[in-house]
């Protein structure tokens, strides 16, 4: 029994960890939370895009994984900022209470 | 030894392509800078900053229009196209006309202007990146670019709870989207090998080496296609993923909420052609049931949602939601007049859109509750310089001729009748008559009925005189006019006059909206 | 159909179509009341005589050579992309609607005068962009044009029945919009699938609309789309919901111009597309409407009896009358179009004259209700004698317009269908009924209300005798010189047309008769000349 991995399991890993993101952000109800099972989901692609770059042999992949990282690293400057400046009006966060407005 | 040489091959035309971008590149910096360094109150100085940066990446993009511009530049990853340089009109006279307003709203709120304009600019570069790009990463960095400032800009009124929890419901239901679009993006380079556009179209056609000839046929590709939909549907705010959009609308502040309203958009929706009706032109069996339904839930949705409204800022979040229908029911269609109705339509949709929302920013700024529709009761009895442009946007938002919006509405569904898909203008059509109602509401709140304390200013002429033909009170001219600031007049001013001219002699505009398609088509090899 | 080049040299067609936009944007720019009033009806006025120029100038057919022509046309490009050229020029109908519309216009423009005080600078100007949507009806032979024409209308009515109506407006507008929207929506949808079986939109040349129908079950739908559309503006029996709101609670001059002539341009959509675009659907259909025409003009006229206030006795003859001129259209014969079109003309002048004498009788009663009346004609013998005028003519007498135009629509439908002629005959018996009751109840019969008592209500500045509420200051005397100004030419041109209907009918018949060639073949031979 091969017990190698192969690209198609870190391409699974990859579907498993977006998914679990999305099951994250959909179910949790504190910001930081939903805010890391977004992270998550970048960095499952992140994955994926390393073992099709590695797959292809086209470092395409690899560069974009660079950008995402960056990018993200953005994000989370900016979400802390936003959740830093409504705790400090309201002294809690939790996205049910953000009903001012019905949506 | 491996010896890497690289030769970095990027000439002048290569950077002269990507011009406007720099401009508004180095704007946003210098804005920064003046932000930094000149003290005290810097308001105006800003704002006609701002207007000047446009103004020259206007003229920069009017440029590359003019000489045709470069099909791809800077190694295939951006293009300037004309289709590029057209969504940039519409995106930067949006812009433009969102800095025109703004100064209003930042005296009453207490903005910073310098960062305010740095991260409008910063908005505009990625949505002009996004319009221009070639290249999934470029799109993704355009794409995170623009996000990431109008998540800021949302939240900008930082001490206003709406305005907190707006970007904050932005920025997480967004970077969800994002994480989506990147998914796809990540699979449709695993299913081709490669992340720019072109490179991809050519492989699902099947022209290309090393790309498997199973591409097209691979699960992946139909996950990725899939996964890509969904986040431009987030993006674009289409239904069911359109959630976030009447809040984010109502609490951001009105200049950003035009300015997104539009704009953001209008990036998008270029990119979404590019990536599905150019890149991924030759499997459109593939998308094309999903983008219809979309488009039937859309226009549906977003109609019947738009009549309960009484906010004006969440009424046009749902008419943006139900022109997102319309428009892809253009895209749809998949064929050259399709693809130059939504160019022509967010020329359109800028200048009646754009002109509501000037007229909210505007009663906002007088102090009352201007996004309650009721609040505007009479006010043309008021105020009727502030009433009839706000008619005629709404008139052309509800698709009467002759305003710019039966026009564009027009070219999109005779564009979807001639690609066959009659169904879809069927849906349209009705949709647009719901869509009369909630419109002419607004048209009826402000004309029709009286505000109980305006009754007609007037002298009482002497009721023992009796009345003759000639004998009419100078009455038509209320004496008491209140003067708009300039900077609305000339804002709301202009966004009516380009809904009315649109409307009447498109021809113009429309042959540019053709011209700008062939290109983007020459460029994929499509007819 | 051969299409005639234009015979002037220069483009009167358009001067006269955008002549009134022009003026209503001068007016725009000008604040002072009276230079506003002055440029208003100036514009109207030569309008309407370019109009009678061009009714004169039109070229008629010689004997045997019957054709359908479009002259003075004026075509350029416009978006060829897509189907569209600015393309007008007028027919034998055409010409005929356009004289009435620039004639009924400048009746209401000068109306508006002096009847409407408050806001009356945009009043004046969305009247004369009201005009120039309505001409542009009548003058287009491009659908497409046709059709931004024909929304175009609603906008300045919207506003016109919303801003200056009377009490229930908001609702009466409302209602107004809903219904021609939903006519006129159906109607794009039917033009969207024209293009897509034709490539043009375009009405005559080789290439037109008109030489390549498209096929028949396609035309049973189509005509549905369009005849919907009409229907509703014109309006036919069971769309006609909205019209008695809304006529009565639109001021007065705008009222001459909705029940005066944009009900004429449903009726002449009619004529002008749903026959010829649709000739074997109109077979098919024309007992249906036939039938719905038929009950639509007993039905009104059974509630004009039964009414009180006097604006809705006019509102449903009106009614009733446009239904009868439906049922003349779907004759399908050259004699019931003839006398549709004709009457047209004649229901178009008397429903004003009717609606003008409502509002002089309001302006000096302070009522519209028959039991606050009696007697008026004793006080004001020129009110009564020349509304008389008017009460005969909806008689149908002999020797004023209506009587030639209702002679040959009932010929007509006796040729189609005998017990169709006879059904819609007792119309005339109804018409004559609530016609008498009318004019009895009003100016004959004891003095019901002496003029000091009539005066209640609140004072409102700003507003003229004419209009909603009623001012304390009512007009004491008989008709004002003005008064009779607008009653006038309406007088004249019934007595001329009772006369001399040939004049009318000559330019009306030779279009008619190709047209209805066209319905019974279903082809037209030798159409399509031109450019």
């Amino acid at each position: 029994m091969n017990l190698t991995p192969g690209p198609e399991h870190f391409l699974v890993l990859g579907a498993i960890l977006f998914t679990l993101g999305v099951i994250g952000v959909l179910t949790r109800r504190d910001p930081l939370i939903i805010f890391m099972s977004i992270e998550l989901m970048l960095n499952s692609v992140n994955l994926t895009f390393a073992t099709f770059s590695q797959q292809l042999g086209s470092a395409d992949g690899q560069v974009f994984v660079f950008i995402v990282m960056t990018v993200a690293a953005a994000e989370v400057v900016v979400g802390l900022a936003l959740i830093v400046s409504i705790f400090q009006t309201r002294q809690q966060i939790d996205v049910d209470e953000l009903d001012q407005m019905s949506g | 030894m491996i010896v890497a040489v690289i030769h970095i091959n990027v000439t002048l035309a290569d950077w002269g392509s990507v011009l406007p971008e720099l401009i508004i590149a180095g704007g946003m910096l210098l804005l920064m800078l003046v932000d930094v360094f000149v003290p005290g109150k810097k308001v105006n100085l800003t704002t006609w900053l701002t207007l000047i940066i446009l103004a020259l990446a206007f003229a920069a993009s009017w440029n590359l229009w003019r000489t045709g511009g470069m099909a791809s530049a800077l190694y295939g990853t951006v293009t300037s196209d004309r289709f590029a340089m057209f969504f940039d009109f519409s995106i930067l006279i949006s812009a433009a006309l969102a800095v025109l307003i703004s100064p209003g709203y930042i005296s009453t709120s207490a903005f910073d202007s310098g960062e305010y304009y740095a991260l409008i600019l910063g908005a505009v570069l990625g949505m002009m990146l996004m319009a221009a790009g070639l290249s999934l990463m470029v799109l993704f960095i355009a794409l995170e670019l623009l996000s990431l400032a109008l998540y800021i800009l949302s939240g900008f009124e930082r001490f206003r709870p709406r305005s907190q929890e707006a970007g904050f419901k932005y920025f997480l239901l967004s970077s969800f989207a994002s994480a989506f679009l990147l998914y796809g993006f990540a699979l449709l380079y695993g299913v081709t090998g490669s992340t720019s556009l072109i490179k991809i179209s050519t492989c699902l056609a099947g022209h290309a080496h090393g790309c498997s000839a199973a591409a097209t046929s691979s699960p992946l590709l139909y996950i990725g296609i899939g996964l890509m939909l969904v986040g431009f549907a987030f993006k674009v705010s289409i239904v069911p993923f359109h959630m976030w959009t009447p809040d984010v609308y109502e609490g951001a502040p009105t200049p950003v909420t035009a300015f997104m309203s539009v704009a953001t958009k209008a990036a998008l929706f270029a990119a979404f052609i590019r990536v599905f009706s150019m890149s991924l032109s030759t499997v459109e069996s593939h998308w094309y049931g999903a983008l219809w339904a979309l488009a039937i839930a859309t226009m549906v949705v977003g109609n019947i949602a738009a009549l309960a409204q009484s906010n004006m800022k969440r009424l046009l979040a749902y008419s943006g939601i139900a022109h997102a229908g319309y428009i892809l029911v253009a895209m749809a269609a998949n064929n050259a007049l399709g693809q130059s109705a939504v160019a022509f339509y967010f020329l359109a949709y800028t200048f009646m859109n754009i002109g509501a929302f000037v007229f909210v920013a505007y009663l906002e700024t007088t102090g009352r509750a201007g996004d309650e529709i009721a609040s505007y009761r009479g006010i043309f009895y008021r105020n009727p310089a502030l009433a009839l442009p706000m008619a005629i946007f709404m008139f052309s938002l509800a698709g009467f001729p002759p305003t710019a919006g039966f026009f564009a509405k027009y070219v999109a569904f005779q564009a979807a009748v001639q690609a066959g898909h009659v169904d879809l203008v069927v849906v349209g059509v009705i949709t647009s008559l719901v869509s009369v109602v909630y419109y002419l509401r607004v048209v009826a709140v402000m004309f029709l009925q009286p505000a109980e304390e305006a009754a007609p200013v007037e002298q009482p002429v002497p009721p023992e005189q009796p009345p003759a033909v000639e004998q009419v009170p100078a009455s038509a001219e209320p004496v008491t006019r209140p003067q708009l600031p300039w900077n609305i007049d000339v804002g709301i001013w202009t966004a009516a006059l380009g809904s009315i001219v649109l409307g009447i002699i498109p021809t113009g505009l429309l042959t540019y909206a053709s011209e700008s398609v062939t290109a983007v088509r020459a460029l994929f090899g499509l007819p | 159909m051969a299409t005639a080049t234009n015979a002037l040299g220069f483009p009167l067609v358009s001067i006269i179509l955008w002549l009134p936009v022009a003026a209503g944007l001068v007016c725009w720019l000008i604040n002072d009341p009276r230079t506003v009033r002055m440029i208003a009806v100036a514009a109207a006025l030569i309008d309407l005589l370019l109009a009678l120029f061009l009714l004169v100038k039109f070229e008629l057919p010689g004997a045997g050579t019957a054709g359908w022509t479009f002259q003075f046309a004026d075509r350029h490009a416009w978006i060829s992309t897509i189907g569209v050229s600015y393309w007008v020029g007028v027919d034998g109908v055409s010409i005929i609607l356009v004289a009435l519309a620039s004639l009924m216009m400048s009746v209401a423009i000068l109306a508006a005068t002096f009847m409407i005080a408050d806001r009356q600078r945009l009043f004046l100007i969305l009247m004369l962009f009201l005009e120039t949507a309505i001409l542009g009806v009548f003058v287009s032979i491009n659908l497409f044009l046709f059709f931004v024409f024909w929304e175009a209308m609603l906008i300045p009515s919207y506003f016109l029945l919303g801003v200056w109506g009377e009490e229930r407006r908001v609702y009466a507008t409302m209602k107004f919009v809903i219904y021609t929207v939903l006519g006129s929506f159906l109607m794009l949808v039917g033009i969207f699938y024209l293009w897509s079986q034709t490539g043009t939109l375009d009405m005559a040349g080789p290439h037109g609309l008109v030489a390549n129908p498209v096929s028949q079950g396609a035309q049973n739908w189509l005509f549905l789309a369009f005849g919907l559309a009409f229907a509703i503006k014109t309006p036919l029996f069971p769309f006609h919901a909205w019209a008695p709101t809304a006529y009565t609670e639109s001021p007065l001059p705008f009222l001459i111009a909705l029940a005066g002539i944009l009900s004429k341009a449903g009726a002449f959509g009619f004529v002008r597309y749903s026959l010829p675009l649709f000739p074997s659907a109109s077979h098919s259909w024309q007992a249906l409407v036939s039938i719905l025409a038929i009950i639509g003009l007993l039905y009104a006229a059974v509630l004009a009896l039964v009414q009180t206030d006097i604006k809705k006795i006019v509102a449903y003859a009106s009614i009733s009358h446009m239904n009868l001129i439906v049922l003349g259209i779907f004759t399908l014969n050259a004699t019931g179009l003839d006398g549709a079109v004709l009457q047209m003309v004649n229901h178009s002048i008397i429903i004003s004259g009717l609606f003008l004498a409502v509002a002089y009788i309001f302006a000096r009663t302070g009522t519209r209700f028959l039991n606050g009346m009696g007697g008026l004609g004793e006080r004001w013998p020129w009110l009564m004698w020349l509304f008389f005028v008017f009460v005969l003519a909806g008689l149908d007498l002999p020797g004023l317009g209506s009587f030639a135009g209702e002679i040959l629509i009932f010929l007509g439908v006796f040729a189609e269908n005998a017990w169709f002629a006879v059904i819609g005959a007792l119309v005339v018996i109804l018409a004559a009924w609530y016609m008498i009751r009318f004019f009895q109840n009003t100016m004959n019969g004891p003095v019901a209300v002496s003029a000091d008592e009539v005066a209640v209500l609140a004072e409102a500045p700003g507003r003229t005798p004419y209009q909603y509420p009623v001012l304390r200051r009512l007009i004491p005397g008989d008709l004002l010189p003005g008064e009779i100004a607008l009653f006038v030419p309406l007088i004249l041109l019934i007595i001329y047309i009772g006369i001399q209907p040939y004049t009318l009918t000559q330019r009306i018949n030779p279009t008619m008769q190709p047209v209805t060639t066209l319905v019974n073949r279903g082809s037209l031979p030798g159409f399509g000349g031109g450019r």
